[in-house]
């Protein structure tokens, strides 16, 4: 059996190093129709799965700095133009569509030049709602049977009621899966550091569902059911957009932080919520992809102020939180404003930290503000 | 007697301060830092013991602050500027509530409590902007000593805008200014305007910083004339140490000493 180091190690691999990750993807990709690649937690990768696609979510490329491409706006976020320098420089050859979400400024930028300047593979875009009321979600769903049956036409794949609960169920199973790790986490600060579980959820994003979920249950079934808590490491939670940057998330532990918890893309937002497996299965996944969340590109009823979260705050033992945005991206700023005073106001340390996405090294300045902070941050 | 020392190794300048157990200064030394951080942490080392009464065996602990701080091989611990600076500002004037530092290479505003915990702090981002580097490159296109940039500043008749605080524009614009026969003084007042403009957008950043006294850190507290300026633009009275340059190190031996005591009170 594979140790839990050794596939953390694997998963980091599948993550840091795009060589090892092509040649993973090249060979997976002759079992299926195709690889769907898409940018954003609204795509229903159980739809694309389910059609006979390999879903699959686009993180950093991890090359060294390219020039600038001159043909990209400006002011896009640094995923953005990262994902923009590996397309256009084949770096994503592998795919066989890509899905945009209708998510950001950013994003539609990115859509509009991937149709002029990429070109391949071809690109659509799930215009997914901005609202998540009853209408909303119905709109949603309507959305979703279309990319359904678009896919079908690409594949020739029916996806049958019988095949989507199948589907359904997998990705439920991750989701259930993940959602341990984050329990037995909390309670216990020996079983995986955070920037272990990070790289661990992000190679799930990449990895066959089928032999990810097998990984997974191996690592959660092995996990302690006993407390430990070092009172002398700093409690952390993480907040912010994608963060798959495992290296960075490794100076805070450096220096002294234990990342008990995330409130990012690929961690607690992927995993919070079950696909319901009864009733009209187009509308249960269209409520779950609107009703996870709260995401800042949502007008969500779902508020940082609400009772729940403060409840999380409570049951994580937290000594503070750290806001991970990625450089230029604007809806995670406008949260990152509106949450930060709510959060002082609970007595909560909250430090920002703005990155370039895909960049390995850590700047020395962030890194001089992360100890700061980890010296200052506390229960009081 | 037994004394601690605190070492700042910051990005221009290396300094040290020697403590006694009454937190009094005992011994200082400051020296300009050199391309081995602890090299030049060691010859400053030196200088203090041979310039002081104190014996090196006297000396029972050692804590490094500042940029360099884990170059410096012989300290017994370090800590952020971060913190080395609020507990050195906070035990000068203990009615502080803000401590701003510009340093060499980027600066900061610290919010601390009344216990003098620090609530929180900002830094300026990657540029030179707002930094005494930005005084540095500047004073050097006007041709003046940086020591002399407060005394000029004071004979200013005119108040310009220096348009950009990026160092590499601000030089330029100076030698426009310089071509165009401005009075040097003129612009040197300019750049203590640049500069304190920065600082107040850091300064209102951070936050519980309504009340309480503001302490200015670090050697550009000497100049005067950017102490006026930034007074002016915070409308805040500034209160600057008698050796702001040491606050770093003598919070980094301050630090030290209290931790010793408390890890012999439990």
């Amino acid at each position: 059996m594979e140790t839990t180091q050794h596939i953390i190690a694997r998963c980091k691999k599948l993550i840091s190093q795009p060589e090892y990750r092509n040649e993973y993807l090249i060979r997976i990709k002759e079992k299926y129709l195709g690889i769907i690649g898409y940018f954003s937690n609204y795509i229903p990768e159980e739809i694309i799965a389910a059609a006979g696609f390999y879903p699959l979510r686009i993180i950093g490329c991890y090359e060294p700095s390219k020039p600038s491409p001159h043909s990209l706006y400006i002011p896009v976020c640094s995923f953005a133009r990262d994902m923009y320098s590996a397309a256009s420089s084949g770096g994503l050859s592998y795919l066989s569509q890509v899905v945009f979400p209708n998510s950001c400024d950013s994003m539609r930028v990115f859509a509009q030049m991937w149709e002029h300047a990429v070109n391949f593979p071809p690109a659509c875009v799930l215009l997914h709602p901005i609202n998540d009321n009853s209408n909303a979600i119905q709109y949603f769903a309507e959305v979703i049977e279309r990319f359904a049956g678009k896919l079908h036409q690409d594949g020739g794949n029916l996806i049958t009621q019988t095949r989507l609960k199948e589907t359904i169920d997998t990705y439920n199973q991750t989701r259930r899966l993940l959602r341990r790790l984050y329990d037995i986490r909390k309670i216990n600060d020996t079983f995986l550091a955070g920037s272990d579980a990070v790289a661990l959820m992000t190679a799930g994003l990449i990895m066959a569902r089928d032999e990810y979920n097998q990984i997974l249950s191996q690592i959660v079934n092995q996990g302690p059911r006993e407390i430990h808590k070092d009172r002398k490491l700093k409690r952390i939670m993480i907040m912010g957009p994608l963060m798959d940057n495992y290296g960075f998330l490794s100076k805070i532990e450096e220096f002294g932080g234990y990342i008990v918890y995330d409130n990012i893309t690929n961690g607690s937002r992927y995993c919070d919520l079950d696909v319901e497996i009864e009733g009209n299965l187009y509308e249960n996944i269209a409520r779950r992809y609107l009703t996870s969340g709260p995401s800042p590109t949502l007008n969500s009823d779902k508020e940082i102020s609400d009772q729940s979260f403060q409840a999380l705050i409570d049951d994580l033992d937290l000594d503070g939180i750290i806001f991970i945005n990625q450089k230029f991206c604007e809806p995670h700023v406008h949260k990152y404003l509106a949450e930060a005073d709510i959060l002082k106001q609970m007595n909560i340390n909250v430090l920002m930290l703005e990155i370039e996405h895909g960049r390995v090294e850590v700047d020395e300045r962030d890194m001089l503000r992360i100890e700061s902070f980890l010296e200052i941050a506390g229960r009081s | 007697m037994k004394y601690v020392l605190g070492i700042d190794a910051g990005s221009s300048y290396i300094k040290l301060v020697l403590i006694d157990e009454q937190q009094k200064t005992v011994a200082r030394n400051i020296i300009k830092r050199g391309a081995d951080i602890d090299a030049s942490c060691r010859e400053s080392y030196n200088t203090l013991l041979n310039t002081s009464p104190i014996d090196k065996n006297d000396i029972n602990g050692i804590m490094a602050t500042g940029y360099g701080r884990k170059q410096v091989t012989f300290c017994n611990e370090v800590i952020t500027e971060i913190t080395a600076l609020s507990v050195g500002g906070f035990t000068v004037a203990p009615d502080v509530r803000t401590i701003i530092d510009i340093g060499g290479q980027d600066s900061k505003v610290i919010a601390v409590d009344t216990s003098g915990k620090v609530v929180d702090f900002v830094m300026n981002h990657k540029c030179s902007a707002g930094t005494g580097k930005f005084l540095e490159v500047t004073s050097a296109s006007l041709g003046v000593t940086i020591e002399d940039l407060g005394r000029l500043s004071q004979a200013a008749d005119t108040r310009l805008r220096l348009s950009s605080t990026c160092t590499v524009f601000a030089e330029s614009e100076i030698v426009s200014y310089i071509a165009r026969g401005v009075k040097k003084e003129n612009i040197i007042k300019a750049l203590h305007a640049a500069i304190s403009g920065q600082i107040v957008g850091l300064f209102h950043q951070v936050n519980s910083v309504d009340d309480g006294k503001i302490l200015l850190a670090g050697g550009v507290a000497l100049n005067e004339g950017l102490v006026h300026e930034l007074s002016g633009w915070l409308n805040r009275e500034v209160l600057v140490p008698e050796y702001p340059q040491y606050t770093g190190a003598y919070g980094a031996a301050i630090y030290l000493q209290r931790k010793r005591k408390d890890r012999k009170t439990d």
